[in-house]
């Protein structure tokens, strides 16, 4: 491997993927999805052997940035679903920055986990694996069931009678599992019939998850009328050593949970984490979930270097996998390397990033800049899946805004992918989808 | 113990049957998940239904913006005196204090065995996180107090900090000559016994068979157990016992250590488990090897290390119930 190149495709992968983790809704795997079929058009364009270079650069930059549009912007993904509320109170109180800064030092510290985790990656995850891949149909049940059961109810128990206060707390738990069930509904849908034409279909998930995740979060804020204050950009945070190995732990477990485990997201791993740190302090929870989202995203990819694990895990591994398979031990080192490289630049980039999106949402009224990224939304989702996408992102939408207005976990969206998997894994899935008649 | 805890050793439990860890790898059967569900079970009845049918005596509903805590008081000590003279139990429901969306006022209650009496003090506004705004305390009428007539005995002698989302509630039962008070008076009662997890794991075992029975029991049973450890305690054989009994005081609900260190147990049971009932094991060490190696040596090592990653509480609760009791003392000093 050449080193030069090395540095030219570990750039541009930095390079696209800081102009994609701004944009609102866009997903770095719709982005290295369109990458791999030009790439596979225009042969020379990227190298089978910088391929894994070029998407680690990636997947480490959306990782860092993708908290900007969730906290400025308002326009969440599922890794970042948890740290939106927060993030936007400190952004209310003026501290929005901090908030990017604080979850900046929670991926860094996440990269600095992964990096130190080797030798755990190559003794005891081979073997955990081993144990538990057999077992995935149940443990992911097992998810789904903590996810329904942890939901706390959300009612001031200030109706007149019992009853009263009793259906006051259960709007929200009820609209949590009816959440759970449409968006398990929807994905019983989408993955047995692609709504989209073949040569898109690959985008099958992205108007779906938009219509979740972003674009409620998006109306509730045209509807609250937010109105940002000034920004404050500080000079130092306040956290310690102490702080950021609490979260730091906390979030690597539930990031890792979330990248070892098939189809759990992020934002599980992030409410894992939430769990395990059980504090009360805003500071540890960002950072944790800065921590968790990079650990997902990066570690699910680097994974798929450790050569005697043989798992592929998230998006980027399953779409390069067809044109590269890694060997040995030094195409790990060479992901590793890659990691820690994008992960300096990115970590640098956030602050210049956040400070030029906080530039534009104090000069322009927050309301007409969330009309603007609803609209640009729409119009990405129409470009990337057509007609049908926007149907798709309608309907996902109108699910969306279930735990929005009732107040319910809006984690609970992840049943899109958590029920269609655990119906396959179960045997019941092609049942089910002849039962609806969504094949013959 | 919190609820990932209790959820983590009840699937553990479960582990434990070769038949049933073979039905889930063989058969896709639920039989583990219900080891899970049983061992989340009892506050999930607690918290998602059992509260919501209390009926209470008194309701107290202070103005967040002009709090009265002689009020407050007031209607503690007269629930209180009602219940002792009269012999019949007396619940009031204390609300919390909400601003505007993630502002609340926090204040405390307590009962002062010394005093005979309730001590209630207004304390700073909060955000939902709990962490106080400072300078935002009452400049007066924070304090207020009323007498009990009665000798006071309660499980914790410890203030109760009321902030955000819903309030406590209490129960005053007189016992012999003494009050006795009772934090939480729906919590850990039927929901937190032996009887009624058999009743509910017998109608599982008669749906799923008896495996399933067996597993959802331990599950249920484990979760009372380790609550055991706590300060609460649990009503264990109810309808035949009739009150919760005290908690071992050895563990906080709220340890972050103590809950990692069950669910990282939990975890090391599972994947030894699921590793000796699979048809290739690869873990060859013996078990207490294992246990010594992947448990007691590390959990000894995070026990020794962890005071120095002690983070400061910034909701400042425990501080402010501190606060509360040093206060109460120095009245007491100067009143002897």
């Amino acid at each position: 491997m050449n080193f030069l190149n090395f540095i030219i495709y570990s750039f541009a992968g930095v390079l696209i993927a800081s102009i994609v983790s701004l944009i609102p809704a866009l997903h770095v795997y719709n982005i290295a999805g369109l990458i791999i079929l030009i790439s596979l058009n225009y042969k020379n364009l990227i190298p089978s052997e910088y391929l894994p270079v070029f998407m680690m650069s990636m997947i480490v930059t959306y990782s860092f940035l993708n908290i900007i549009p969730s906290i400025f912007l308002g326009a969440p993904d599922d890794s970042t679903i948890f740290v939106v509320l927060p993030g936007q109170k400190y952004m209310l109180e003026g501290r929005g920055f901090e908030a990017v800064v604080v979850s900046n030092i929670g991926s860094l510290v996440g990269i600095i986990f992964l990096f130190i985790s080797t030798p755990f990656l190559f003794v005891f995850l081979p073997k955990i694996g081993k144990i538990l891949t057999p077992h995935m149909f149940w443990i992911l049940t097992l998810i789904l069931v903590y996810m329904i059961l942890s939901e706390w109810p959300k009612g001031m128990e200030r109706a007149k009678t019992r009853l009263g206060n009793f259906w006051d707390a259960w709007k929200s738990l009820l609209a949590g599992i009816l959440t759970l069930i449409l968006s398990g509904f929807l994905g019983i849908i989408i993955f047995n019939k692609s709504l989209l034409p073949l040569d898109i279909s690959f985008q099958n998930i992205m108007p779906a998850f938009v219509g979740l995740f972003a674009v409620p979060w998006i109306i509730t804020n045209i509807l609250s009328k937010v109105k940002i204050p000034k920004q404050y950009i500080c000079k130092t945070v306040d956290l310690n050593f102490n702080l950021i190995m609490r979260g730091g732990v906390a979030g690597f477990l539930g990031g890792m949970f979330a990248a070892f485990f098939p189809v759990v997201t992020g934002g599980i791993g992030g409410l894992l984490a939430g769990h395990a740190t059980a504090q009360r302090d805003e500071r540890i929870f960002v950072l944790s979930q800065g921590v968790s989202k990079t650990v997902y995203y990066v570690g699910a990819f680097l994974l798929f270097f450790v050569p005697s694990l043989n798992v592929t895990r998230g998006g980027l591994a399953w779409m390069i996998s067809p044109f590269y398979t890694p060997h040995t031990i030094n195409d790990y080192l060479i992901a590793l390397g890659t990691m820690l490289f994008a992960a300096g630049l990115s970590f640098l980039i956030t602050f210049a990033y956040s400070k030029f999106v906080i530039k534009i949402v104090e000069k322009i009224d927050y309301t007409i800049i969330s009309y603007f990224v609803l609209a640009f939304i729409v119009l990405l989702v129409f470009y990337l899946t057509g007609f049908m996408g926007i149907l798709i992102m309608l309907v996902s939408t109108m699910i969306g805004l279930i735990p929005v207005m009732f107040n319910s976990r809006r984690m609970n969206c992840l049943g899109i992918l958590l029920i269609p998997i655990i119906l396959n894994m179960s045997g019941l899935g092609p049942k089910v989808a002849l039962f609806l008649g969504l094949i013959k | 113990m919190k609820g990932i805890a209790h959820f983590a050793t009840g699937i553990a439990v479960g582990t434990f049957f070769k038949e049933a860890v073979l039905k889930a790898l063989n058969d896709q059967s639920f039989v583990l998940v219900l080891g899970g569900i049983f061992g989340l079970l009892p506050d999930t009845l607690d918290f998602k239904f059992g509260k919501y049918f209390e009926k209470v005596d008194y309701v107290i509903d202070p103005d967040p913006n002009k709090p009265k805590p002689q009020e407050i008081a007031k209607i503690l000590a007269k629930a209180a005196n009602e219940a002792y003279k009269t012999g019949k139990p007396k619940k009031v429901q204390l609300h919390t204090m909400k601003i505007s969306a993630f502002r609340w006022r926090r204040y405390g209650v307590f009962f002062n065995p010394k005093e005979k009496n309730v001590v209630v003090e207004i304390g700073p506004e909060v955000s939902t996180s709990q962490v106080p705004y400072y300078g935002t305390e009452p400049k007066r009428n924070k304090v207020g107090k009323a007498k009990i007539k009665a000798k006071l005995s309660q499980e914790v002698l410890k203030p109760s900090i009321i902030d955000i989302m819903t309030g406590p509630s209490f129960k005053f039962e007189r016992k012999g000559d003494l009050l006795e008070i009772k934090f939480l008076p729906w919590h850990r009662q039927w929901s937190h016994s032996f009887t009624v997890g058999a009743i509910l794991a017998l109608v599982v075992g008669l749906i799923f068979g008896k495996l399933a029975g067996i597993i959802s029991f331990l599950g249920w049973a484990f979760h009372i157990i380790e609550d055991l450890f706590g300060f609460m305690g649990g009503n264990l054989l109810f309808p035949i016992t009739k009150d919760r009994t005290k908690g071992a005081h050895l563990i906080k609900a709220s340890s972050s250590l103590g809950n990692f260190f069950v669910v990282y147990a939990s975890v090391l049971i599972i994947l030894f488990n699921l590793d000796r009932f699979s048809n290739s094991p690869i873990i060859k060490t013996p078990w207490y090897l294992y246990f010594l190696f992947y448990f007691i040596i590390p959990a000894i090592l995070i026990f020794l290390i962890a005071p120095l990653f002690k983070i400061e509480d910034i909701t400042e609760r425990d501080k402010m119930a501190e606060k509360f009791l040093e206060e109460m003392d120095e009245v007491s000093e100067e009143f002897l």
